[in-house]
């Protein structure tokens, strides 16, 4: 198990570093210049070119990539073009927000769809799985801006019941921040929990007709019990997977949710960078979401030995 | 029926229960409010007493605006409308444009120029204190300008110097006597606090605009809000009336008007025409600024730089001009929140010259004047410009104007980061055709130069530039009267957009601004569109 966690991890550097490469390549390829972004179209070329010298932009792309390299890796990831303070410092301050939304959006989608999939996979062809199926295609198939747009218009105008926009820390007011949480959690969490729904209902469906299952049942063993502990634990691995590929979600954000909500999460930061040409703010998002994905794949391929002793065994 | 007929009836029942439910939530989303009846007032009731004055003081006043700022602190740095706004609740300038658009002292007691001498001295009013307690004085004033000056800014091209006379007054000395100067600097210069940006550096000075203003910064939440409180030590008496000001910064228009609709912010700065039209019958008011200063013109100019570019001959650019109507553009597209034009600045101000050939929408005309520059079947193009909902829509209408008169108008969209670059001084000349984004103020001496200067910084790159108009630029600046300056501004219009055609015009925003009617004396647009007054504002209770 040391060995297999050991190569992970070193694999797992290769690819950051990969990917840290690869997305300031792309970045510098993009047109338009930080120093213009910042100082205007009728900046004179005397300002451009003393705010290019002043942030390093006159540097061969290579010098600069190395520069930044040398810094990651003594854990300085640069300082931010438009935010003037430390990337650490702008990522600090988002991560929590995305991170908490994503959570609150991830658990209730778990909540709601592993339940609803065994129900459909049980009860197939009764009024109830048609439901769920129904709800689930249409889960995946609705827009997200649509469906916080209508949110918004009910909930908040018509009803008056939610705040249209904005994000408070559950610790500075716990009403508030739940207030302004419930609209962009259930945007977050509906294509997840339409996506689990499908995964767990067609996993249960291919396990339940299993020998296995069968015999569980001519045992006499009650129906719960079958497919709980029989059943589920079998069918769950497919659905672990698809969970790990979430994750990205609760570092990286959304755009859409973030925008339409006017909520500061990693999303938002992250495209408004892309769109600054805030260079270091971008390679300083990509890395930690790339962390999170690398993180959340191997405590994933971990748990497949714990769901399945036969995984462990090999 | 049999088990599996019987799941597919159950299955299409429930389908079209499901469907059913989001079709009444669409219809019922849809629906038109119900009327509200409101109370009638019996014609006998007696005369209400005289009401009291009203309670000015407190409340705390909700602005939504899209636009993010990127320097609230630091002068030099400051440039986009959105800076100077929001800055401007913390911040103040040596003077300010009164009503008519003249400028007028502010932290400044009163000032004296004297074009021989290349001179203007300030006084300045005694007893401003800076947010953290220091003196606003004439050291501040020459830091603040130094600063300016030593950044390169080029509204302080003219400036050589600035000397401390005494500790109320200061002397800006010039290179050359440029008659928009004080304008420019009194405008641009918003007043910082020395020794705040001392004790720290420019980043943390950027971050945290320590100023003379009637609110303190008070928080800055990047891409959410700018958050400020009362200053209790401001400079005018029993000012300002409200406890705190939020700028909520809201990038997205249907939120934005979400929020307004419900009463989450107390006015929308800068709305985009679209939003502004949605706005109008909730109950609000649209203040529109009239004046064009400070504000945003649009148009689009050929690449007449290059000697092979069709835009090179005078004649097919003003065959651009008669192609497009700008008047129906401002009101079908942007529905009258702006101000069609066909020179600088908008109709009505001191230097728009009414003399200008007006380019009336001559479809026939246009094609006639192709013709004679030997393109009778037209030719195909490339327009580029921003990747915005105005821009994009304004462009597009241009790109069916062209097309009717036989000019195929290749559409290319670009991002705000590439548009600067490609339109930059520096960059080789773009190709085909540029949407133009400049300002509708009628200070052509402080704005012109920068498109159309041989040493001009905003699309000069592509744009062609004549002796004749270097010539009047430079005697512009140097006039010493007013009537000379407006008499250089005329024969400049008549040569850029009459004779040349460098630019075709197409108008001037209104910046609009909805409020709700408990917000009084708000001092948006009342004439510079980046000049807030929040000192005044108040909150009807």
């Amino acid at each position: 198990m040391a060995g297999f966690v050991a190569r992970r991890l070193v694999q797992s550097v290769i690819v950051l570093i990969m990917v840290s490469f690869i997305a300031f390549s792309f970045l510098h390829l993009l047109p338009g210049d930080a120093a213009l972004v910042i100082l205007g179209g009728e900046a004179t070329q005397e300002e451009i070119l003393n705010l290019r010298q002043e942030l390093g932009l006159d540097q061969p792309m290579w010098v600069q990539y190395g520069r930044w390299f040398t810094n990651a890796l003594q854990g300085n990831l640069g300082r931010s073009i438009f935010h003037r303070e430390s990337v650490i410092s702008v990522i600090a301050k988002r991560l929590p927000v995305t991170i908490y939304l994503g959570t609150l959006a991830l658990l209730l989608s778990i909540l709601i769809s592993i339940p609803a999939g065994i129900i459909s996979a049980v009860r197939r062809g009764h009024i109830s799985d048609s439901i769920i199926t129904v709800a689930a295609n249409l889960g995946m198939a609705i827009p997200i801006f649509w469906l916080g747009i209508l949110g918004i218009y009910f909930f908040s105008l018509k009803l008056g019941w939610l705040p249209v926009m904005g994000y408070t820390s559950p610790l500075d007011n716990f009403w508030l921040s739940t207030k302004q949480a419930i609209m962009p959690v259930i945007c977050l969490a509906v294509i997840p929990l339409a996506t689990l729904t499908r995964q767990t209902r067609s996993s249960m469906l291919e396990v339940i007709r299993q020998d296995y299952i069968r015999t569980a049942r001519s045992k006499g063993l009650k129906e719960k019990t079958v497919i709980t502990r029989h059943a589920l634990k079998n069918a769950i691995i497919p659905v672990v997977t698809l969970l790990g590929l979430q994750a990205r979600y609760l570092v990286g954000g959304s755009i859409l949710v973030e925008q339409i909500f006017n909520i500061p999460g990693m999303g938002r930061l992250m495209v408004s960078s892309v769109f600054d040409k805030d260079f270091p703010i971008v390679q300083g998002c990509i890395l930690v979401v790339a962390i999170a994905i690398i993180l959340a794949n191997l405590v994933i391929d971990l748990s497949y030995g714990y769901l399945d002793p036969r995984i462990r065994d090999d | 029926m049999t088990k599996k007929g019987k799941a597919a009836l159950i299955r299409m029942v429930s389908l079209s229960l499901v469907f059913a439910l989001l079709f009444s939530m669409v219809i019922a989303g849809c629906a038109p409010k119900e009327p509200v009846v409101e109370p009638t007032v019996p014609p006998s009731a007696p005369t209400e007493p005289a009401p009291a004055e009203p309670q000015k003081e407190g409340g705390v006043l909700k602005l939504g605006i899209a636009l993010k700022p990127t320097v609230l602190g630091y002068a030099a740095e400051m440039r986009t409308y959105q800076e100077f706004l929001i800055g401007s609740t913390a911040l103040e300038p040596l003077g300010r444009h009164d009503e008519t658009g003249q400028m007028q002292p502010w932290l400044a007691e009163s000032w004296e120029s004297d074009a021989d001498a290349k001179t203007i001295t300030v006084k300045l009013k005694k007893g401003i204190k800076f947010h953290d307690g220091t003196d606003f004085n004439a050291e501040a004033v020459k830091w603040n300008m130094d600063e300016f000056l030593n950044y390169g800014r080029a509204e302080a091209k003219d400036l050589e110097s600035t000397d401390v006379i005494d500790e109320y007054t200061v002397r800006l000395n010039l290179v050359t006597w440029n008659s928009s100067l004080m304008d420019a600097l009194f405008y641009f210069v918003l007043m910082t606090s020395p020794t705040a940006f001392q004790e720290n550096d420019k980043d943390w000075a950027a971050n945290n605009p320590i100023g003379t203003g009637p609110f303190k910064f008070a928080s800055w939440d990047r891409d959410v809000s700018v958050k400020f409180t009362k200053f209790e030590g401001y400079w005018q008496e029993g000012q300002p009336y409200l406890d705190a000001v939020e700028w909520h910064l809201i990038a997205d228009a249907m939120t934005a008007m979400a929020s307004f609709r419900a009463k989450e912010v107390d006015a929308l700065v800068n709305l985009e025409p679209g939003i502004a039209r949605q706005i109008e019958g909730m109950g609000a008011d649209i203040k529109k600024l009239e004046t064009g200063l400070g504000a945003m013109a649009i148009g689009f100019a050929g690449d007449s730089i290059n000697s092979d570019s069709p835009f090179s001959d005078v004649r097919v650019r003003k065959a651009l001009s008669f192609a497009v109507d700008s008047e129906e553009i401002t009101e079908s597209i942007l529905f009258g929140y702006a101000v069609a034009t066909n020179q600088w600045g908008v109709p009505g101000s001191w230097s728009f010259n009414p003399a200008v050939e007006k380019y009336a929408y001559n479809p026939e005309k246009a094609k006639q004047l192709l013709a004679e520059a030997g393109y009778p079947d037209g030719f195909t193009t490339k327009l580029t410009t921003l990747n915005s909902p105005m821009e994009v829509q304004i462009m597009t209408a241009v790109q069916g104007y062209l097309a009717d008169v036989g000019i195929d108008a290749q559409m290319e969209l670009v991002d705000t980061a590439h548009y600067r670059e490609i339109t930059n001084v520096a960059s080789d000349p773009w190709d085909g055709l540029m949407l133009y984004r400049g300002r509708g103020d009628a200070d052509v001496v402080t704005y012109m130069p920068r498109n159309f200067s041989s040493k001009g910084l905003l699309m000069v790159n592509g744009l062609i530039t004549t002796d004749k108009i270097d010539k009047l630029l430079v005697d512009a600046a140097a006039a010493s009267d007013f009537n000379t300056v407006k008499q250089i501004a005329f024969e400049l219009q008549k040569e850029i957009y009459e004779e040349q055609c460098i630019i075709t015009p197409l108008f001037v925003l209104t910046m609009p601004v909805a409020k709700y009617p408990h917000l009084h004396d708000e001092g948006f647009n009342k004439a510079q569109a980046s000049l807030w007054t929040p000192e005044s504002a108040w909150i009807e209770k």
